[in-house]
């Protein structure tokens, strides 16, 4: 069963692969380097050590940001779902935050904290924070009170009622918003290093497109795609398999 | 002093008056059934005293000590819902450890408790693998395991069948006397009330209040399905035909103005 899912998912993504070699043969042209070509110049690459050197500077942003917005995001959206005059007066906030392009908070970031590390880290977590907070909302407001009931009935000490009765409820929606989470952080923190960084993958998608260097731009996107395919099964979809077996018991 | 002192004055939903003036008073070690209509309030009543809910006039006292101030459980506080409300993401045995002081170091007792229940071969078992009666069973296991002084049951053994259902009375009768915790059991079966309480409190239709506190005048042990259950049961019922709609005297029988 398990080891069928996994054919299924590596024949589709060679299927993708495939599509790719196909158009890139007919185009022939070096605005569509082919497969084989990108592959190479990703080796080339990693042989000098500049794309394992940004790629890991990329994810430590990510890392860090994604860890910070998923707090505070949780911390917001399980209040709002739990205090209804909280959530009345942070709503329009919400709603505000949800919709300001990214561009312009992280332009706002570099401007008032500098080309930090920092404003950097910032920028990204500020773009995360209101869609965490927005689906843990819906988590905490479909909090079953009466199993609550149970917890404060046998009087359990605040902990145990908070990792073994309360956010138990919360984690399809914490997993929900990690993913889309992870989708979203990493396409800011690329803009974010594009814009003001030094290093990360991001830059170096700037300074090879300055170069029109396609396979290079080629190469990034592909050791990128990967590192997102090995954290989602690798992580992602181990930790939500555990986090709900309870369920197809 | 009695043990358990509840004065209710006035208990509300909305415009909807529940409960009104409805008191009585228990020591520790009695067993005592509520028994009355469906949704007259006894769920309401319970949770009132489990603590969970502080919204109402009047008082309650544990040992002296007032409930009703600040929305706390009693300690030592054993209950069974109407539903059996374990945690779905945990196992049986990890839902009963959940309500121990200390679940890494009484691990043993949980085990054993649901043993008892005769749950021994599914304490890995994840609630929803478990049918409705092995889940009630794991709920009473849970409210054992607390070493309870009070026991609020909400119909805890409704729709089992006879031999699982006679085998939890016998569970809970022994645990009672073993430990004598106080045991407010609410059923609307008039006969599990009279085979296992020593008093049953009857409510009245709403607002309910207690209408008859009725001492159980038989000597333990009893059979459920046992005559002397079935008399006592016809002999209530003659004096007061309509006691399960909770009324004492029978409508036609009133004679008012």
């Amino acid at each position: 069963m398990r080891s069928r899912q996994w054919l299924l998912r590596g024949a589709s993504l060679l299927g993708l692969v495939l599509v790719w070699a196909i158009a890139a043969w007919i185009a022939a042209a070096p605005m569509l380097p082919a497969p084989q070509q990108v592959l190479a110049s990703a080796w080339q690459h990693s042989l000098s050590g500049e794309l394992p050197y940004h790629l890991s500077t990329t994810l430590a942003r990510v890392l860090v940001s994604f860890l910070l917005a998923m707090s505070i995001g949780t911390a917001i959206g399980i209040a709002m779902g739990r205090y209804r005059r909280l959530d009345i007066a942070l709503d329009g906030a919400l709603v505000l935050g949800l919709n300001i392009p990214a561009l312009v908070t992280i332009i706002l970031c570099y401007i008032w904290f500098g080309l930090t590390e920092v404003a950097a880290v910032i920028a990204v977590s500020v773009n995360k924070i209101p869609t965490v907070a927005v689906t843990v909302r819906e988590g905490a407001r479909a909090v079953d009170l009466r199993l609550l009931a149970v917890a404060q009935a046998y009087r359990l000490p605040p902990w145990r009622k908070l990792w073994k009765v309360y956010l138990p409820q919360l984690y399809p929606y914490l997993m929900a918003a990690a993913r889309g989470g992870l989708a979203l952080i990493w396409k800011i923190v690329l803009v974010v290093e594009l814009l003001g960084r030094s290093n990360g993958v991001g830059f170096q998608l700037h300074s090879y497109y300055q170069f029109f260097d396609i396979t290079s731009i080629l190469a990034y996107t592909l050791a990128f795609a990967a590192v997102v395919l090995l954290v989602e099964a690798l992580i992602m979809r181990p930790l939500e398999n555990r986090l709900t077996r309870w369920r197809d018991a | 002093m009695p043990d358990l002192e509840v004065r209710i004055d006035e208990k509300r939903f909305g415009d909807a008056v529940i409960l009104r003036d409805l008191t009585f008073s228990a020591q520790c070690g009695e067993f005592l059934a509520l028994v009355g209509p469906s949704g007259v309030g006894k769920s309401t009543l319970l949770n009132l005293i489990a603590g969970l809910d502080p919204l109402f006039d009047g008082s309650i006292h544990w040992h002296g000590a007032p409930l009703h101030r600040h929305a706390h459980s009693p300690e030592r506080l054993g209950m069974m819902f109407q539903e059996p409300r374990l945690m779905p993401w945990l196992s049986a045995l990890d839902n009963v450890r959940l309500v121990l002081a200390d679940p890494a170091a009484e691990s043993e007792r949980a085990r054993t408790l649901l043993q008892e229940v005769g749950l021994g071969h599914a304490l890995d078992a994840w609630p929803n693998q478990l049918s409705g009666g092995m889940q009630r069973r794991v709920a009473l296991a849970r409210a054992f395991a607390v070493d309870p002084r009070l026991l609020l049951m909400d119909e805890p053994f409704v729709s089992l069948d006879m031999p699982t259902g006679n085998r939890l009375r016998e569970s809970l009768l022994a645990l009672w006397q073993r430990d004598r915790p106080l045991v407010l059991f609410v059923t609307h079966d008039l006969r599990e009330a009279l085979a296992l309480a020593d008093r049953v409190l009857f409510l009245s239709e709403p607002p309910a209040r207690i209408m008859l506190d009725y001492v159980v005048p038989l000597e333990r042990p009893r059979n459920l399905e046992g005559t002397a259950i079935a008399k006592l049961q016809e002999r209530l019922f003659s004096r007061h035909p309509s006691l399960l709609s909770g009324a004492l005297e029978a409508p036609s029988v009133r004679h008012d103005t």
